[in-house]
Protein backbone atom coordinates (compact mmCIF):
# COMPACT_ATOMS: atom_id res chain seq x y z
CA UNK A 1 0.00 0.00 0.00
CA UNK A 2 1.46 3.20 -0.88
CA UNK A 3 2.66 5.83 2.07
CA UNK A 4 -0.44 8.14 0.94
CA UNK A 5 -3.16 5.23 0.89
CA UNK A 6 -1.58 4.44 4.24
CA UNK A 7 -1.42 7.41 5.91
CA UNK A 8 -4.92 8.71 5.18
CA UNK A 9 -5.91 5.62 7.88
CA UNK A 10 -4.48 7.61 10.77
CA UNK A 11 -7.30 9.55 12.67
CA UNK A 12 -6.78 10.62 16.40
CA UNK A 13 -8.08 8.61 18.74
CA UNK A 14 -10.31 9.76 22.06
CA UNK A 15 -10.22 5.83 23.29
CA UNK A 16 -8.71 2.86 23.15
CA UNK A 17 -10.48 -0.50 22.91
CA UNK A 18 -8.76 -2.46 25.97
CA UNK A 19 -6.91 -4.80 24.15
CA UNK A 20 -3.35 -4.30 24.61
CA UNK A 21 -0.60 -4.71 21.79
CA UNK A 22 1.61 -7.29 22.68
CA UNK A 23 4.79 -6.29 23.67
CA UNK A 24 6.64 -7.92 21.02
CA UNK A 25 5.09 -6.38 18.29
CA UNK A 26 5.66 -3.47 19.53
CA UNK A 27 9.52 -4.03 19.78
CA UNK A 28 9.29 -5.23 16.46
CA UNK A 29 7.62 -1.71 14.98
CA UNK A 30 10.03 0.25 17.60
CA UNK A 31 13.01 -1.53 15.40
CA UNK A 32 11.92 -0.83 12.06
CA UNK A 33 10.97 2.84 12.86
CA UNK A 34 14.63 2.73 14.43
CA UNK A 35 16.19 1.02 11.13
CA UNK A 36 14.73 3.45 8.70
CA UNK A 37 14.97 6.76 10.32
CA UNK A 38 17.87 8.89 9.46
CA UNK A 39 19.67 11.48 11.89
CA UNK A 40 22.66 14.10 11.20
CA UNK A 41 25.42 12.56 11.90
CA UNK A 42 23.78 9.17 12.67
CA UNK A 43 23.67 10.94 16.53
CA UNK A 44 19.63 10.48 17.16
CA UNK A 45 19.69 13.22 19.90
CA UNK A 46 16.42 11.90 21.49
CA UNK A 47 15.21 8.46 23.06
CA UNK A 48 12.14 7.11 23.13
CA UNK A 49 10.68 5.79 26.34
CA UNK A 50 7.92 3.23 25.88
CA UNK A 51 5.64 3.03 28.71
CA UNK A 52 3.57 -0.23 28.61
CA UNK A 53 0.10 -1.43 30.01
CA UNK A 54 1.37 -1.47 33.12
CA UNK A 55 2.91 1.67 33.40
CA UNK A 56 -0.67 3.37 34.36
CA UNK A 57 0.45 5.19 37.04
CA UNK A 58 3.62 7.27 34.87
CA UNK A 59 1.25 7.72 31.91
CA UNK A 60 -1.23 9.43 34.84
CA UNK A 61 1.68 11.52 35.70
CA UNK A 62 2.15 12.54 31.65
CA UNK A 63 -1.13 12.98 31.24
CA UNK A 64 -1.25 15.62 34.52
CA UNK A 65 1.25 17.44 33.13
CA UNK A 66 -0.77 17.99 29.70
CA UNK A 67 -3.32 19.09 31.86
CA UNK A 68 -1.18 21.29 33.68
CA UNK A 69 0.30 22.95 30.72
CA UNK A 70 -3.42 23.81 29.08
CA UNK A 71 -4.69 25.26 31.99
CA UNK A 72 -1.89 27.29 32.55
CA UNK A 73 -1.83 28.13 29.12
CA UNK A 74 -5.22 29.49 28.53
CA UNK A 75 -5.40 30.89 32.62
CA UNK A 76 -1.91 33.15 31.29
CA UNK A 77 -3.66 33.77 27.26
CA UNK A 78 -7.05 35.19 29.14
CA UNK A 79 -5.20 37.71 30.77
CA UNK A 80 -3.27 38.57 27.68
CA UNK A 81 -4.28 41.42 24.70
CA UNK A 82 -4.23 39.23 21.44
CA UNK A 83 -2.57 40.04 17.99
CA UNK A 84 -4.74 38.63 15.49
CA UNK A 85 -7.85 37.40 17.36
CA UNK A 86 -10.05 40.34 18.73
CA UNK A 87 -12.40 38.24 20.08
CA UNK A 88 -11.73 37.01 23.21
CA UNK A 89 -14.50 36.92 25.92
CA UNK A 90 -12.03 36.38 28.70
CA UNK A 91 -9.49 39.28 28.36
CA UNK A 92 -11.79 41.95 30.61
CA UNK A 93 -12.75 39.30 32.80
CA UNK A 94 -10.15 36.52 33.37
CA UNK A 95 -11.54 35.45 36.84
CA UNK A 96 -14.74 34.11 34.93
CA UNK A 97 -12.54 31.37 32.71
CA UNK A 98 -13.47 27.99 34.04
CA UNK A 99 -11.29 25.12 33.05
CA UNK A 100 -12.50 22.08 31.07
CA UNK A 101 -10.52 18.86 30.67
CA UNK A 102 -10.08 18.70 27.04
CA UNK A 103 -11.01 15.08 25.70
CA UNK A 104 -8.47 15.26 23.11
CA UNK A 105 -5.71 14.39 26.23
CA UNK A 106 -7.92 11.08 27.09
CA UNK A 107 -5.35 9.05 24.67
CA UNK A 108 -2.16 9.85 26.54
CA UNK A 109 -3.64 8.77 29.60
CA UNK A 110 -5.76 5.78 28.76
CA UNK A 111 -3.82 3.03 25.52
CA UNK A 112 -2.00 0.25 24.98
CA UNK A 113 1.75 2.16 24.90
CA UNK A 114 2.80 5.02 25.66
CA UNK A 115 5.62 6.95 23.64
CA UNK A 116 7.54 9.83 25.02
CA UNK A 117 10.28 11.46 23.17
CA UNK A 118 12.65 13.54 24.84
CA UNK A 119 16.56 14.84 24.79
CA UNK A 120 19.55 12.33 25.35
CA UNK A 121 23.30 13.16 25.25
CA UNK A 122 24.96 11.22 22.56
CA UNK A 123 28.47 9.40 22.81
CA UNK A 124 30.81 10.01 19.47
CA UNK A 125 30.63 6.54 17.03
CA UNK A 126 33.78 5.44 15.69
CA UNK A 127 33.57 7.74 12.56
CA UNK A 128 33.01 10.68 14.25
CA UNK A 129 35.57 10.28 16.86
CA UNK A 130 37.93 10.78 14.25
CA UNK A 131 36.52 13.49 12.77
CA UNK A 132 36.38 15.44 16.04
CA UNK A 133 39.83 14.04 16.91
CA UNK A 134 41.59 14.97 13.83
CA UNK A 135 39.40 17.95 11.56
CA UNK A 136 38.42 19.59 15.20
CA UNK A 137 34.43 19.10 14.67
CA UNK A 138 32.32 20.13 17.41
CA UNK A 139 29.96 17.25 18.14
CA UNK A 140 26.78 19.52 19.79
CA UNK A 141 24.91 16.84 20.37
CA UNK A 142 27.54 15.15 22.84
CA UNK A 143 27.15 18.41 25.44
CA UNK A 144 24.63 18.71 28.09
CA UNK A 145 24.89 22.57 27.44
CA UNK A 146 23.91 22.31 23.68
CA UNK A 147 20.56 20.56 24.64
CA UNK A 148 18.56 23.75 24.46
CA UNK A 149 20.41 25.25 21.66
CA UNK A 150 19.78 21.64 19.93
CA UNK A 151 16.18 21.60 20.76
CA UNK A 152 14.19 22.61 17.97
CA UNK A 153 16.52 19.95 15.06
CA UNK A 154 16.12 17.26 17.81
CA UNK A 155 12.78 17.72 17.50
CA UNK A 156 12.41 17.57 13.62
CA UNK A 157 14.28 14.25 13.72
CA UNK A 158 12.63 12.62 16.68
CA UNK A 159 9.23 13.40 14.42
CA UNK A 160 10.83 11.68 11.34
CA UNK A 161 10.87 8.70 13.91
CA UNK A 162 7.71 8.87 14.91
CA UNK A 163 6.55 9.52 11.83
CA UNK A 164 7.61 6.26 10.49
CA UNK A 165 6.88 4.24 13.43
CA UNK A 166 2.91 6.34 12.71
CA UNK A 167 3.19 3.99 9.20
CA UNK A 168 4.49 0.75 10.29
CA UNK A 169 1.60 0.50 13.53
CA UNK A 170 -1.03 1.56 10.76
CA UNK A 171 -0.03 -1.26 8.12
CA UNK A 172 -0.57 -3.29 11.36
CA UNK A 173 -3.98 -2.05 12.02
CA UNK A 174 -2.45 -0.52 14.82
CA UNK A 175 -3.57 3.47 15.79
CA UNK A 176 -1.59 6.25 17.02
CA UNK A 177 -2.18 9.86 18.03
CA UNK A 178 0.31 12.54 18.88
CA UNK A 179 0.18 15.02 21.99
CA UNK A 180 1.76 18.28 21.92
CA UNK A 181 0.60 19.94 24.65
CA UNK A 182 3.10 19.77 27.55
CA UNK A 183 5.43 22.27 29.48
CA UNK A 184 8.39 22.61 27.48
CA UNK A 185 10.54 23.91 30.52
CA UNK A 186 13.47 21.50 31.54
CA UNK A 187 12.67 22.01 35.01
CA UNK A 188 9.31 20.74 35.44
CA UNK A 189 10.29 17.01 35.05
CA UNK A 190 11.51 16.27 38.25
CA UNK A 191 8.93 12.99 39.19
CA UNK A 192 10.07 11.09 35.45
CA UNK A 193 13.24 10.34 36.38
CA UNK A 194 13.29 8.93 32.94
CA UNK A 195 13.11 11.75 30.89
CA UNK A 196 16.11 13.60 32.23
CA UNK A 197 19.38 14.04 29.90
CA UNK A 198 21.00 15.97 32.85
CA UNK A 199 20.73 13.59 36.30
CA UNK A 200 22.58 16.30 38.47
CA UNK A 201 20.11 18.87 37.47
CA UNK A 202 17.28 16.88 37.05
CA UNK A 203 16.46 18.69 33.18
CA UNK A 204 14.63 16.91 30.64
CA UNK A 205 13.04 18.34 27.17
CA UNK A 206 9.98 16.53 26.19
CA UNK A 207 9.53 16.86 22.27
CA UNK A 208 6.33 14.85 21.55
CA UNK A 209 4.24 11.97 23.40
CA UNK A 210 2.49 9.07 21.17
CA UNK A 211 -0.04 7.01 22.54
CA UNK A 212 -0.47 3.38 20.85
CA UNK A 213 -3.48 0.97 20.82
CA UNK A 214 -6.86 0.21 18.91
CA UNK A 215 -9.12 3.01 18.33
CA UNK A 216 -12.38 2.46 19.48
CA UNK A 217 -13.54 6.29 19.50
CA UNK A 218 -11.99 9.07 17.36
CA UNK A 219 -12.24 12.45 17.21
CA UNK A 220 -13.97 12.78 13.86
CA UNK A 221 -16.51 10.84 15.53
CA UNK A 222 -16.67 12.75 18.17
CA UNK A 223 -16.80 16.37 16.33
CA UNK A 224 -19.84 14.65 14.71
CA UNK A 225 -21.52 13.59 18.16
CA UNK A 226 -20.76 16.29 19.99
CA UNK A 227 -19.65 19.17 18.01
CA UNK A 228 -22.78 19.31 16.00
CA UNK A 229 -23.38 22.01 13.16
CA UNK A 230 -19.58 23.31 13.86
CA UNK A 231 -17.81 20.04 13.44
CA UNK A 232 -17.72 20.05 10.20
CA UNK A 233 -15.87 23.44 10.53
CA UNK A 234 -12.76 21.43 11.44
CA UNK A 235 -10.35 22.20 8.15
CA UNK A 236 -6.77 22.28 8.21
CA UNK A 237 -5.33 25.61 6.03
CA UNK A 238 -5.40 24.85 2.54
CA UNK A 239 -2.25 23.63 0.90
CA UNK A 240 -1.98 27.30 -0.68
CA UNK A 241 -1.36 28.85 2.92
CA UNK A 242 1.11 26.29 3.83
CA UNK A 243 3.28 25.83 0.72
CA UNK A 244 4.54 28.98 -1.21
CA UNK A 245 6.64 28.58 -4.39
CA UNK A 246 9.46 31.22 -4.32
CA UNK B 1 5.86 -1.78 -1.54
CA UNK B 2 5.92 -1.71 2.84
CA UNK B 3 6.99 1.33 4.58
CA UNK B 4 10.41 -0.14 5.49
CA UNK B 5 11.09 -1.08 2.06
CA UNK B 6 10.31 2.79 1.09
CA UNK B 7 12.34 4.54 3.35
CA UNK B 8 15.16 1.81 3.75
CA UNK B 9 15.88 3.67 -0.01
CA UNK B 10 16.54 6.63 1.41
CA UNK B 11 20.44 7.70 1.01
CA UNK B 12 21.60 11.44 1.97
CA UNK B 13 22.94 12.67 -1.60
CA UNK B 14 25.90 14.41 -1.76
CA UNK B 15 25.87 14.93 -5.80
CA UNK B 16 22.27 15.14 -7.61
CA UNK B 17 22.10 15.00 -11.47
CA UNK B 18 21.10 17.79 -13.20
CA UNK B 19 17.85 16.28 -14.36
CA UNK B 20 15.39 18.26 -13.04
CA UNK B 21 11.49 17.30 -11.71
CA UNK B 22 8.63 18.59 -13.00
CA UNK B 23 7.67 21.39 -11.38
CA UNK B 24 3.64 19.72 -11.25
CA UNK B 25 5.40 16.33 -9.97
CA UNK B 26 6.58 18.25 -7.28
CA UNK B 27 3.27 19.94 -7.01
CA UNK B 28 1.16 16.50 -6.83
CA UNK B 29 3.80 15.33 -4.11
CA UNK B 30 3.55 17.90 -2.02
CA UNK B 31 -0.24 17.98 -2.22
CA UNK B 32 -0.69 14.54 -1.00
CA UNK B 33 2.05 15.28 1.84
CA UNK B 34 -0.13 18.36 2.97
CA UNK B 35 -3.39 15.88 2.93
CA UNK B 36 -1.91 12.97 4.75
CA UNK B 37 0.19 15.46 7.57
CA UNK B 38 -1.85 16.04 10.98
CA UNK B 39 -1.76 18.85 12.84
CA UNK B 40 -2.58 19.90 16.54
CA UNK B 41 -5.51 21.66 16.21
CA UNK B 42 -5.25 21.78 12.35
CA UNK B 43 -3.09 24.77 12.33
CA UNK B 44 0.01 23.51 10.71
CA UNK B 45 1.94 26.05 12.09
CA UNK B 46 4.95 25.64 9.36
CA UNK B 47 5.40 27.19 6.10
CA UNK B 48 6.88 25.14 3.17
CA UNK B 49 8.77 26.95 0.65
CA UNK B 50 9.58 25.50 -2.39
CA UNK B 51 12.57 26.91 -4.30
CA UNK B 52 12.72 25.51 -8.07
CA UNK B 53 15.12 25.22 -10.40
CA UNK B 54 15.19 29.21 -11.54
CA UNK B 55 16.35 29.82 -8.57
CA UNK B 56 19.82 29.56 -8.27
CA UNK B 57 20.57 32.37 -6.17
CA UNK B 58 18.64 32.05 -3.86
CA UNK B 59 19.86 28.40 -2.94
CA UNK B 60 23.48 29.86 -3.22
CA UNK B 61 22.18 32.11 0.03
CA UNK B 62 20.70 29.50 1.89
CA UNK B 63 24.17 27.10 1.27
CA UNK B 64 26.41 30.30 2.52
CA UNK B 65 23.90 30.53 6.09
CA UNK B 66 24.73 26.84 6.33
CA UNK B 67 28.28 27.11 5.86
CA UNK B 68 28.21 30.63 7.17
CA UNK B 69 26.63 28.61 10.40
CA UNK B 70 28.84 25.49 10.14
CA UNK B 71 32.16 27.64 10.61
CA UNK B 72 31.05 30.16 13.42
CA UNK B 73 29.75 27.47 15.56
CA UNK B 74 33.29 25.34 15.27
CA UNK B 75 35.08 29.09 15.98
CA UNK B 76 32.86 30.05 18.31
CA UNK B 77 33.02 26.47 20.23
CA UNK B 78 37.31 26.38 20.22
CA UNK B 79 37.48 30.33 20.09
CA UNK B 80 39.90 30.14 17.42
CA UNK B 81 39.79 32.09 14.29
CA UNK B 82 39.44 30.96 10.59
CA UNK B 83 42.97 29.62 9.60
CA UNK B 84 44.96 31.53 12.11
CA UNK B 85 46.65 27.53 12.63
CA UNK B 86 47.08 27.76 16.55
CA UNK B 87 46.51 24.75 17.88
CA UNK B 88 43.60 23.93 20.18
CA UNK B 89 41.69 21.51 22.78
CA UNK B 90 38.89 19.47 20.82
CA UNK B 91 36.00 17.73 22.82
CA UNK B 92 38.30 15.19 23.10
CA UNK B 93 41.02 16.98 24.93
CA UNK B 94 43.75 15.94 22.07
CA UNK B 95 45.37 19.01 20.20
CA UNK B 96 45.21 20.17 16.37
CA UNK B 97 45.40 22.68 14.15
CA UNK B 98 41.71 24.49 13.15
CA UNK B 99 41.09 24.80 9.35
CA UNK B 100 37.58 25.09 7.95
CA UNK B 101 36.65 23.39 5.14
CA UNK B 102 33.66 23.80 3.43
CA UNK B 103 31.46 20.38 4.33
CA UNK B 104 30.48 18.68 1.58
CA UNK B 105 27.49 17.38 3.02
CA UNK B 106 25.94 20.67 2.35
CA UNK B 107 26.44 20.06 -1.20
CA UNK B 108 22.60 19.11 -1.56
CA UNK B 109 21.45 22.17 -0.19
CA UNK B 110 23.05 24.73 -3.13
CA UNK B 111 22.72 22.46 -6.07
CA UNK B 112 19.26 19.92 -6.69
CA UNK B 113 15.95 20.22 -8.22
CA UNK B 114 13.80 21.62 -5.80
CA UNK B 115 14.64 22.72 -2.11
CA UNK B 116 12.03 22.52 0.66
CA UNK B 117 12.26 24.78 3.66
CA UNK B 118 10.15 24.56 6.21
CA UNK B 119 9.67 27.82 8.39
CA UNK B 120 7.11 29.62 10.98
CA UNK B 121 3.59 31.00 10.08
CA UNK B 122 1.31 33.24 12.19
CA UNK B 123 -1.75 30.91 11.52
CA UNK B 124 -5.52 32.31 11.21
CA UNK B 125 -8.20 30.39 12.97
CA UNK B 126 -10.49 27.85 10.91
CA UNK B 127 -14.14 28.33 11.63
CA UNK B 128 -14.42 25.84 14.25
CA UNK B 129 -11.35 27.41 16.19
CA UNK B 130 -12.70 30.82 16.37
CA UNK B 131 -15.70 29.84 17.35
CA UNK B 132 -13.89 27.85 20.07
CA UNK B 133 -11.84 31.19 21.07
CA UNK B 134 -14.92 33.25 21.15
CA UNK B 135 -17.20 30.60 23.01
CA UNK B 136 -14.71 28.59 25.29
CA UNK B 137 -12.12 31.02 25.59
CA UNK B 138 -9.40 28.59 23.73
CA UNK B 139 -6.03 30.57 23.87
CA UNK B 140 -4.84 29.97 20.25
CA UNK B 141 -0.72 30.30 20.45
CA UNK B 142 -0.31 29.83 16.90
CA UNK B 143 -1.83 33.47 16.19
CA UNK B 144 0.47 34.94 17.89
CA UNK B 145 3.93 36.33 16.76
CA UNK B 146 4.91 36.46 20.57
CA UNK B 147 4.29 32.73 20.57
CA UNK B 148 6.39 31.56 18.09
CA UNK B 149 9.69 31.10 20.15
CA UNK B 150 7.90 29.74 23.05
CA UNK B 151 6.30 26.54 20.22
CA UNK B 152 8.96 25.92 17.79
CA UNK B 153 10.09 23.07 19.15
CA UNK B 154 6.40 21.37 18.53
CA UNK B 155 5.91 23.40 15.47
CA UNK B 156 9.25 21.65 14.59
CA UNK B 157 7.98 18.37 15.25
CA UNK B 158 5.45 18.91 13.09
CA UNK B 159 6.79 20.15 10.19
CA UNK B 160 9.02 16.52 10.66
CA UNK B 161 6.01 14.94 9.91
CA UNK B 162 5.36 16.77 6.99
CA UNK B 163 8.82 16.06 6.07
CA UNK B 164 8.75 12.50 6.20
CA UNK B 165 5.57 11.63 4.65
CA UNK B 166 6.98 14.18 1.96
CA UNK B 167 10.29 11.82 1.51
CA UNK B 168 7.96 8.92 1.49
CA UNK B 169 6.02 9.78 -1.67
CA UNK B 170 9.54 10.96 -2.83
CA UNK B 171 10.97 7.96 -2.66
CA UNK B 172 7.74 5.95 -4.08
CA UNK B 173 8.40 8.32 -6.94
CA UNK B 174 12.02 7.38 -7.45
CA UNK B 175 12.65 10.58 -6.49
CA UNK B 176 15.77 11.23 -3.69
CA UNK B 177 16.12 13.62 -0.69
CA UNK B 178 18.34 14.70 1.57
CA UNK B 179 17.97 16.85 4.91
CA UNK B 180 19.73 19.64 6.59
CA UNK B 181 19.66 21.07 9.89
CA UNK B 182 22.78 23.30 10.18
CA UNK B 183 21.59 27.01 9.70
CA UNK B 184 21.26 30.11 11.69
CA UNK B 185 19.09 29.69 14.56
CA UNK B 186 18.25 33.14 15.51
CA UNK B 187 14.89 35.19 14.53
CA UNK B 188 17.10 37.78 12.65
CA UNK B 189 19.46 35.14 10.96
CA UNK B 190 17.68 35.90 7.09
CA UNK B 191 17.78 39.05 6.55
CA UNK B 192 17.77 38.54 3.00
CA UNK B 193 15.13 36.19 2.15
CA UNK B 194 12.11 38.04 2.74
CA UNK B 195 10.16 35.04 2.15
CA UNK B 196 11.24 33.38 5.42
CA UNK B 197 9.66 36.56 7.56
CA UNK B 198 6.86 35.37 10.00
CA UNK B 199 6.96 39.24 11.00
CA UNK B 200 7.80 41.44 8.41
CA UNK B 201 8.42 44.64 10.41
CA UNK B 202 11.29 42.84 12.07
CA UNK B 203 12.31 40.45 9.32
CA UNK B 204 12.03 37.43 11.82
CA UNK B 205 12.38 33.86 10.54
CA UNK B 206 12.59 30.86 12.23
CA UNK B 207 13.98 27.81 10.04
CA UNK B 208 13.27 24.07 10.83
CA UNK B 209 14.73 22.43 8.30
CA UNK B 210 15.92 22.24 4.44
CA UNK B 211 15.32 19.51 2.63
CA UNK B 212 16.44 18.88 -0.89
CA UNK B 213 14.64 16.83 -3.76
CA UNK B 214 16.43 15.58 -6.90
CA UNK B 215 18.04 12.59 -8.99
CA UNK B 216 20.85 11.43 -7.05
CA UNK B 217 24.13 10.77 -8.68
CA UNK B 218 26.28 10.07 -5.67
CA UNK B 219 25.73 9.45 -2.09
CA UNK B 220 27.15 9.79 1.32
CA UNK B 221 27.58 6.34 1.51
CA UNK B 222 29.48 5.66 -1.56
CA UNK B 223 31.93 8.60 -0.41
CA UNK B 224 32.60 7.02 2.84
CA UNK B 225 33.36 3.84 0.97
CA UNK B 226 35.25 5.95 -1.42
CA UNK B 227 37.50 7.13 1.23
CA UNK B 228 37.57 4.22 3.23
CA UNK B 229 36.16 6.32 6.54
CA UNK B 230 35.02 3.46 7.72
CA UNK B 231 31.67 2.88 9.43
CA UNK B 232 29.30 5.49 10.42
CA UNK B 233 26.79 3.37 12.29
CA UNK B 234 23.67 4.60 14.56
CA UNK B 235 23.44 4.14 17.81
CA UNK B 236 22.32 0.87 18.76
CA UNK B 237 18.06 0.87 19.26
CA UNK B 238 18.83 0.22 23.20
CA UNK B 239 20.17 3.72 23.52
CA UNK B 240 17.58 5.20 21.71
CA UNK B 241 14.46 2.89 22.34
CA UNK B 242 13.93 2.54 26.58
CA UNK B 243 11.46 0.37 28.29
CA UNK B 244 10.41 1.67 31.66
Amino acid sequence: MSIFDTMEKRHHVYEYHEKNIPDETVKELLWKAWKISPSKHNFMPYKVSVLGPNKQEDKFKMWKMCQYNHKRMEEAGAKLPREDTSVNPYNDKPEEYTFHTNPAYNHVRYNSHLLIFSARICKLNGYMKHVVKKEGHYAEQCEKSEVSNLRVASSFEASLFASNLTALCIEQGIDVSYNLCFPGEKEVWKNMPYLWYDKEQQHARVFANMSLGYGKYFRHQWLKDRKKGIGHLDLKPEAEEIIEWV
Amino acid sequence: MGIVDTYEKRHHVFDYQKKNIPDELVKDILYKAWKITPSKNNFMPYQVSVIGPNQQDVKDEVWKRCTFNHKRKEEVSFKRKDGDGVEYKTQLGNKTDYKFNINRSYNHVRYNSHLIMFSARICKPNKYMARMIEKEGHYAEQLEKKEVDEIRMTTSFECGLFAAHLAGICIENGIDVSYNHCFPGEANGWPSLPFLWYDEEKKWARVFANMSMGYAKYYRYQWMIDGNRGEDLKPEMEDVVKWI
